[in-house]
């Protein structure tokens, strides 16, 4: 008889014991909880503001949106842009017909310029970083088949001493940094020191700026890939003079050898391999490619031609590449300073890139080629057409009576 | 999948939930698993191996348990030292020596065809599998039937990778025992989690590159780059390794488990008998009892006991890495205690350093400030590419000195050293550097929430491996 009460006592000092356990675990789980709330809801703020406007949105759903929005510019601040990744997507799905390959020194040309293969015109410039990449990109697309490539071949892929920042491989490779942990806290990292994050945060959005530096800065690629330049456009006709605006001065990254300007002897042979494969594929494909040697302004191009480190390179090239397309039977435009276009430096944003008006005076002169104004037989009527519009400056295209 | 990483955070809270939700058989099966995935997900190349070499230590002590014939057993332990040594050396020392005998013996073998992996954490599982069979060995211990008990006190995953070393006699005991949810033992554990955190990520992350800027281009840097690259890799070690030791010690908690301290701010030491009773204790402690000891310890005077030591520091180098570089940073070590020993610890001069009354503040701050020297001297081998560097690297140094060209550089990062020593000099008497359970909670918080916010502004969230990994 006693048992039953010693059982019963026992069973429930057990349950109270364990009641009291979970409780402890439930309290400790509460404290824990409320003390991460804070970081819980600043993270939820921060990333439903990067998201609403455009910070991170996967770069699939930039493509979808620029084709619904083809106002639209995309350029982020907080994460890498993944360049290559942005064209890849695009000229996975689709088929243009006139395209323009190369670094960011291609990236200016746009579809007003190509009067009716407008729709049909892709700027994938910003994809190629070395001389390989061109083969890699080609693997990556087999079906890649315009009709016209307009490739701009950077002076410095034909240096075998390069320390290239990155290539399409590692690009294509790469995660992109919005589905990384790390890419995040950088990220919030930046937006705390950025002046205008509040203004971020109570501001709504714009369907036509995708990304936090579309917004601030105007600048970012079109939906034809182009690049938007946000530079304003001078005022006074005195203040159309060149003026290097990268963050480092091109002369003195010439000057002082590393990343694209590693000091070499001439004309990597296997550099030169790839780039005449890469064509030799292009042409196999139908493609016309028409090669052209983007411009330095003519403070860069003196210190290519003169220094010891830089002067092989540039004078090989001056005669290799040139061979090399006429080897092929391809048109090729030698354009590496403005002046042999017929123009100035004040047609250049910085050291080695130009901008919008060159590229119209340089697909101009690609026409004057034959075989490019057959395969774009309505390109000249706009170019010309563009280049006598009344907003047109040293700068920006007047499409459609707006400019800059 | 390492400490600093969301995978690993939500990992950890998956199987806290398990864990508190099981009895104690459950517990130790939930510890079993999600320790056999955290390593497998290192490597699951290696599983197979360390369960192999488990195994063999747990049949071994079985069969120790029912044998008394000194031969046989002496044979089992045989067998035991045989397979976790071999394994080791194996893994960690085929390619040194190969290549040291290919050089001696002037051989065209090609012994990167024969070149190894190293196995995550073998130089500390191998450690902690003697450990237990020694001690059964000795009678000091039960052999343990409990499969389950057994292979989670090897595997368990806060230890598994980078210790600390857990005497069998220790840990694994607790596994056989009822485990109970404790919240001041937990809210200690996170607060000394989150401290390694801040070690690892605020300071030993970024003290890395400093350090790798200096020692990956000793021609090119400067004595005086040299000499505080050294000092920011004394730091970046014990913030690395400590910090490492913090978090597992942190996590064992949370499961109501305690893991012996292997840190006690050693760079407060006074001497170096003092600095090699705060750094790497569970090493230290392994080897005294199972090399120094074995080896005839203090037993035969002072002089054997320091060649004793001397050995120990020797192997204890080795231990580290299969490199010459190594083995002198452990006899540098060795020689200090040697001469401390000897000369500065006698009795003779312990006496009339107390009849002269010189223990005051300005001696101990010297002391340990010389203290530290002499372990960055040491430090020097222990980080550089090879001998010939180390070397280099000291006489920059020397020049820089001699020359008076020290000027203290400009790292944001020092800030943070710092205000780790201001905080752990406070703390010495602590188990660790936040132990504040007795602090009002609206301070903790504060204090937390700061040390939070340093870590997502300042911590440095690239990949920068635990440095004992590769031990």
């Amino acid at each position: 008889m006693s048992v039953i009460p010693h059982l019963f006592t026992s069973n429930f000092e057990s349950m109270r014991t364990a009641c009291r356990w979970k409780s402890r675990q439930l309290r400790f789980c509460v404290h824990l909880c409320v003390f991460w709330l804070p970081f819980l809801v600043l993270l939820f703020v921060f990333e439903s503001t990067l998201w609403r406007h455009g910070e991170i949105w996967p770069i699939k759903r930039v493509v979808e949106h620029q084709n619904v929005f083809p106002n639209s510019i995309f350029l982020r601040q907080l994460f890498d842009q993944r360049y290559s990744n942005y064209h890849y997507l695009y000229l996975k799905d689709h088929a243009p017909d006139v395209v323009a390959l190369g670094s960011s020194r291609t990236m200016m040309f746009r579809k007003e310029m190509f009067g009716d293969d407008a729709q049909r015109f892709r700027n994938a410039g910003g994809s190629l970083w070395v001389a390989s990449d061109l083969n890699s990109f080609l693997d990556a697309l087999p079906n890649f088949r315009p009709r016209v490539v307009i490739f701009g071949v950077d002076q410095w892929w034909l240096n075998a001493d390069i320390r290239a920042p990155q290539s399409f491989s590692d690009s294509m490779r790469s995660e992109d940094p919005i589905f990384d942990w790390r890419g995040h806290v950088t990220g919030c990292r930046r937006f705390i020191r950025d002046p205008r994050a509040a203004e971020l945060l109570l501001g709504s959005s714009n369907t036509d700026r995708i990304g936090l530096a579309a917004r601030f800065s105007n600048a970012g690629f079109r939906s034809d890939g182009s690049w938007k330049l946000g530079i304003p456009a001078p005022t006074t006709v005195g203040g159309w003079r060149f003026v290097d605006r990268a963050s480092v001065p091109h002369r003195i990254r010439i000057m002082e050898p590393g990343d694209h300007f590693a000091a070499t002897k001439g004309v990597g042979p296997s550099e030169l391999h790839q780039i005449r494969r890469g064509l030799m594929r292009l042409k196999e494909r139908g493609c016309l490619v028409v090669g052209f040697a983007p411009p330095f302004s003519s403070e860069s191009a003196i210190l290519m031609k003169t220094l010891p480190s830089q002067s092989g390179l540039w004078s090989e090239y001056q005669e290799r590449i040139p061979d090399l397309f006429r080897d092929l039977d391809l048109p090729f435009i030698d354009a590496s300073t403005p002046s042999k276009l017929g123009l100035d430096d004040r047609y250049m944003s910085d050291g080695y890139h130009a901008v919008e008006t060159l590229h119209l005076h340089l697909l101009l002169r690609m026409l004057a080629d034959d075989r490019v104004h057959r395969a774009l037989p309505s390109a000249r009527v706009a170019v010309e057409k563009l280049l006598r519009a009344p907003q047109t400056n040293y700068f920006y295209v007047d499409i459609a009576g707006t400019t800059f | 999948m390492t400490f600093t990483t969301p995978t690993f955070l939500i990992f950890l809270l998956v199987v806290y939930v398990l864990y508190w939700s099981f009895a104690r058989r459950g517990k130790n099966n939930i510890i079993l698993i999600s320790s056999l995935i955290f390593y497998g997900w290192w490597d699951w190349r290696f599983l197979t191996m360390l369960l192999f070499i488990a195994g063999i230590d747990y049949c071994v002590a079985l069969w120790l348990m029912r044998r008394d014939i000194p031969w046989q057993r002496k044979l089992l332990l045989g067998v035991s030292l045989t397979t976790n040594l071999g394994a080791l050396g194996f893994f960690k020392y085929f390619n040194f020596f190969a290549g040291e005998l290919t050089t001696f013996l002037g051989l065209p073998i090609n012994t990167t065809a024969y070149a190894t992996i190293l196995p995550v954490g073998i130089s500390f599982y191998t450690f902690q599998a003697l450990s237990y069979t020694i001690d059964v060995y000795r009678r000091q211990l039960p052999a343990v039937g409990n499969v389950v008990e057994y292979f989670s006190f090897i595997t368990f995953f806060p230890h598994m990778v980078a210790g600390p070393i857990q005497q069998a006699k220790h840990l694994l005991v607790q596994f056989h025992q009822e485990r109970h949810f404790n919240m001041e033992r937990s809210s200690d554990g996170l607060r000394q989690m989150l401290w390694g955190f801040f070690k690892k990520m605020v300071i030993a992350d970024n003290l890395a590159p400093i350090v790798a800027a200096s020692y990956g281009d000793i021609e090119g840097a400067s004595g005086r780059a040299l000499l505080w690259a050294t000092y920011a890799f004394a730091f970046q070690i014990y913030c690395d390794f400590s910090g490492y030791t913090d978090i597992a010690i942190g996590c064992a908690r949370l499961f109501d488990l305690h893991m012996t301290r292997n840190f006690a701010f050693p760079y407060f030491a006074r001497n170096i008998k003092d600095f090699w009773q705060r750094w790497h204790i569970s090493l230290s402690t392994w080897f005294r009892e199972y090399l120094y000891i074995p080896l005839g310890g203090n037993r035969y005077g002072v002089k054997r006991a320091a060649m004793n030591a001397f050995i120990v520091f020797v192997v204890s180098g080795f231990w580290h890495g299969a490199s010459w570089n190594y083995v002198i940073w452990g006899a540098l070590h060795g020689t200090y205690y040697y001469i401390y020993t000897q000369w500065i610890d006698s009795p003779r001069n312990r006496s009339s350093i107390q009849d002269k009354g010189v223990q005051s503040g300005v001696v101990e701050w010297l002391s340990m400030f010389i203290t530290f020297q002499l372990v960055c001297v040491a430090w020097i081998f222990f980080r550089a590419e090879s001998t010939h560097a180390a070397v280099t690297i000291l006489n920059k140094i020397g020049n820089a000195l001699a020359n008076a060209e020290i000027g203290f550089p400009v790292f944001n990062v020092f800030r943070w050293v710092i205000l780790l020593l201001v905080v752990e000099w406070f703390m010495r008497h602590a188990a660790h550097g936040l132990s504040i359970a007795n602090w009002p909670r609206p301070v903790r918080w504060c204090i937390y929430y700061v040390i939070v916010t340093l870590i997502i502004l300042h911590g440095n969230v690239g990949y920068t491996p635990f440095i004992y990994f590769q031990f």
